[in-house]
């Protein structure tokens, strides 16, 4: 059909006016590329909170677990691999610890430090109650690895690119602040209870005061032998308060990216078994007959007995079978078990041996002798280990010396962290020398009687912070390591 | 003939998608082999992203000033090429990696002031024309570029731009743009190797070093086409001078032991070749006895900085012979031209002395300001093929 000239000069018309319309209404927002539709700007804080936690737990299970499983002497480097070789020589480097900082950094202390934001919202200071116990313990937990750390000027985005390292004495009374500042907002009645998604209590605030308080009786006594009075003094007025009975921990599932972060690093590296039994931990438990040797660690079936190598020895290949660390810690890679392992950010154990040591040191009144069964006691209960005589053997042999009373408590709480809180054993051991059975780790390339003290400086640090204050030697002592 | 191409145009160019904004995702935790990843416990999470947006962001801008001349001669013959640039390129857009302790780990910047001049050379001739129907083209081309980073914004004179924690890609004020950056060995003034008097092994530098970028000195490529009633053939080569690059696979290789520096001396402890020690401050004292062991040295301490190696290259980039069949054999097919004829691409390529570990081209940062990064890539492919032409 022939169009007359009018139609189609219409037509056209009709049709320009069309697409003009079309694209003045539609194409702005359609080739909008500065929003992005996929990622949101907020999020509402219950949302965040598990992400702090998991964040936290990932470091302390994974990273945190294997240096201190290995430098505490409960796990050496297998003969047959050699991932961590140089963890056993007390040769790491700055490389290895990128990830863990960035992780307790850029996802835990930021993620609270936006839910520390709300705190001043009724719905949510419940929620920045927790969040404070967890930026004290997220510190802590850096401070306790590196020393010194951005605190002051740290978490502020470009307001500060470069923060400057606040000394481990601030960061530690920054460390009670914060939890004093959690425990004011603690209200178990309020309507506005977290739930399913506070992962370590269910949103129970009265666990939340029992953790903030055993966690500054864990601070208080980290600092004790640097500055006896501070201890003294935060440790008094805890009397009568109460205490974790129960263990703070993330559980996990055996759903792919859900697994116990140990067992989920094992997998990554193929399943790859590089942790075995060390012989400094095993062979002192086997000597008291302790029923938590067999649990902790694997038995060679063959023999039915945990058959540990000497630490460092990897460049040896042993004559026999030896044993790995079980299922139950997470370390075993080919037994799917391994990831139901749960992550103990501080346990009722260590709870009571902790109350132990203060009545011990003067701090606090009770009677330090039950407390240490008890807490002998709490660590069987939890993975559900028959005791047998091992208790009231052990609680028999109760020492009559103030030092030699620590020591017994310290060398206890040693044995119930076997390989589920790694970190924090190595990190009593710095602090009081106990327990007093460390040997050279055979691998060593430092002097004699030298020993891993801190964890170093990351790369990202020292390439990227301005006002980065330069490495410390791995053995420089912290702070608050006065012991010699 | 002499043309003369003006001066001064500005060219603009934008931000990549959702630069302006900082967001919150998913959570999930890399731990390094093993992540965390949410929902966890059918729990849903989501953390604040790593990267810093900046609403603020201005396009880059380049101001290009260029001369050039062209010339032929002996009627079209022989051609030369020649121009010389200047280019400075302002406001760079880049997510700029910064210190965890900020709380993220990136920060999209407009970044200062980068300069590039040079020259462009090209020649073209043909030597033989023949009455027979014989030609043979020659021709070559030869850039030489120098880019400094002049100024860096906000008051900082360097800024990473790519690579990885340990050997970063950077910007630096009076280097060139894409320098790396990272430990490497200490050397006395003499230019002798430090060892550590506890291992035998080379200390590291306390602080990281300016290692050479990958851009290189200079560019050139030539070739040749002939052609014989019918028959074409073709040959390209290029080069790249000058460049450097990080090669991954050459720490792998030296970490698993299949590099072959690993194996020399048989792997047993020797002594550093041409070391020192520094036996008092700044007194260094030559080393003839004591040994390291390479295992310990190739496994965990040799630095960065020493998988940075020299990317130079020549490359037999093009091969092509091809046959025009004869018009006349095509009169009773549908077709007016059909050509054959075969080709290779990427057919040989010879390394810097020191580099049997990768190409050099290769890289896996993509199209981004991340050059010049072998990070355990894929080997280059060398292609053959078959090519048929026609035309209705």
């Amino acid at each position: 059909m022939k169009l007359t000239s009018k139609r189609y000069i219409a037509k056209s018309v009709a049709a320009t006016l069309a697409v003009l319309v079309l694209s003045a209404s539609g194409c702005k927002k359609f080739l909008d590329v500065n929003d992005n539709p996929n990622l949101p700007e907020q999020v509402d804080v219950p949302l965040i909170l598990p992400s702090a936690q998991a964040a936290i737990g990932h470091v302390l299970g994974n990273h945190f677990q294997i240096y201190g499983s290995i430098w505490g002497q409960y796990w050496t480097q297998s003969p047959y691999s050699s991932q961590y070789k140089s963890i056993d020589q007390y040769q790491p480097s700055s490389n290895n610890f990128d990830r863990p900082w960035g992780i307790l950094y850029n996802d835990a202390y930021e993620d609270l430090e936006i839910i520390l934001g709300y705190k001043g919202q009724e719905k949510y200071k419940q929620y920045a109650a927790i969040a404070f116990m967890l930026k004290a313990y997220d510190l802590q937990v850096i401070t306790d690895a590196f020393g010194d750390a951005p605190l002051t000027e740290a978490g502020l985005g470009d307001q500060n690119l470069s923060p400057h390292y606040d000394s481990q004495q601030q960061i530690y009374d920054s460390i009670f602040s914060y939890i004093d500042q959690g425990q004011a907002l603690i209200d178990n009645a309020s309507p506005f209870l977290p739930g399913a998604e506070d992962l370590i209590f269910g949103g129970d605030m009265d666990q939340w005061t029992a953790f903030g308080n055993t966690l500054k009786l864990r601070a208080y006594l980290r600092i004790a032998l640097k500055d006896p009075g501070k201890a003294s003094a935060g440790i008094q007025a805890l009397q009568g308060e109460p205490f974790l009975t129960e263990d703070a921990k993330i559980s996990y599932t055996q759903t792919g990216g859900n697994q116990n972060p140990l067992n989920a690093e094992m997998i990554g590296l193929g399943g790859t078994q590089n942790l075995v039994a060390s012989a400094t931990a095993v062979n002192q438990m086997k000597a008291l007959n302790d029923p938590r040797v067999n649990v902790f660690y694997r038995r060679v079936p063959a023999t039915g007995i945990v058959t540990p190598v000497p630490q460092g020895s990897f460049n040896t290949t042993p004559d026999e079978t030896i044993s790995t660390p079980s299922y139950v810690v997470g370390a075993r890679a080919s037994d799917p078990l391994s990831a139901l392992a749960p992550v103990k950010f501080i346990s009722a154990a260590e709870s009571y041996f902790l109350q132990a040591e203060a009545v011990v040191r003067g701090y606090l009144t009770g009677n330090a002798q039950t407390l240490y069964q008890e807490g002998i006691t709490a660590s069987f209960t939890s993975y559900g280990i028959e005791p047998g005589t091992y208790i009231t053997d052990v609680v028999a042999t109760w020492p009559a010396t103030t030092e030699q009373q620590i020591n017994a408590i310290i060398t206890q709480k040693y044995f119930a962290m076997c390989g589920n809180q790694g970190f924090e054993a190595w990190t009593e051991w710095r602090r009081t020398g106990y327990p007093d059975f460390f040997v050279r780790s055979q691998a060593s390339v430092l002097g004699a009687g030298l020993f891993p003290q801190r964890m170093l400086y990351p790369n990202t640090e020292i390439t990227r912070n301005g006002n980065f204050p330069g490495l410390e030697t791995v053995t420089t002592k912290m702070w608050w390591d006065v012991k010699d | 003939m002499v043309s003369y191409v003006p001066a001064g145009r500005q060219v603009g160019n934008d931000a990549p998608a959702y630069y302006l904004r900082t967001y919150y995702e998913k959570t999930d935790i890399a731990g390094g082999f093993g992540n965390t990843t949410f929902p966890l416990n059918d729990i849903p999470g989501f953390t604040r992203g790593n990267r810093i947006g900046n609403p603020d962001l201005k396009p880059e801008i380049t101001t290009a000033f260029e001369v050039g001349a062209e010339l032929n001669f002996f009627e079209n013959r022989a051609s030369v090429d020649f121009s010389y640039y200047r280019n400075k390129s302002k406001d760079q857009i880049l997510p700029v990696p910064i210190a965890p302790g900020t709380g993220y780990s990136s920060k999209v910047l407009n970044t200062g002031e980068v300069e590039n001049r040079g020259i462009e050379l090209g020649v073209r001739g043909t030597p033989i024309r023949t009455a027979s129907g014989f030609t043979l083209e020659l021709y070559g081309t030869y850039t030489k570029n120098k880019n400094e980073v002049i100024d860096i914004a906000g008051g900082v004179d360097q800024v990473t731009v790519g690579g990885i924690s340990a050997l970063t890609i950077v910007a630096a004020k009076g280097q060139p743009y894409g320098t790396f950056f990272g430990q490497t060995i200490k050397r006395d003034p003499q230019g002798r190797v430090v060892v550590s008097a506890a291992d035998g092994m080379p200390e590291l530098t306390d602080r990281a070093q300016y290692l050479g970028s990958y851009l290189p000195k200079w560019q050139a490529s030539w070739g040749a086409n002939m052609s014989y009633k019918g028959f074409s053939f073709g040959i390209l080569f290029d080069t790249k001078q000058g460049n450097k690059f990080y090669s991954r696979t050459k720490d792998l290789m030296d970490f698993v032991g299949t590099a072959p520096e690993t194996a020399e001396g048989g792997r047993d402890p020797r002594v550093w070749a041409n070391s020192v020690i520094e036996t008092e401050p700044g007194k260094f004292t030559e080393n003839t006895s004591l040994t390291y062991d390479p295992n310990d040295w190739f496994t965990s301490k040799i630095p960065s900085g020493l998988h940075v190696i020299d990317g130079s290259y020549i490359r037999l980039r093009e091969l092509s012979l091809s046959y025009r069949i004869p018009k006349y054999l095509l009169n009773r097919t549908p077709f007016g031209d059909a050509s054959i004829g075969i080709f290779g691409n990427n057919l040989a390529l010879w390394t810097a002395k020191e580099n049997v570990y990768a190409d050099p081209e290769v890289n896996s940062g993509g199209a981004t300001n991340e050059q010049g990064f072998d990070f355990t890539a894929q080997p280059s492919l060398r292609n053959y093929g078959v090519n048929l032409r026609v035309s209705f």
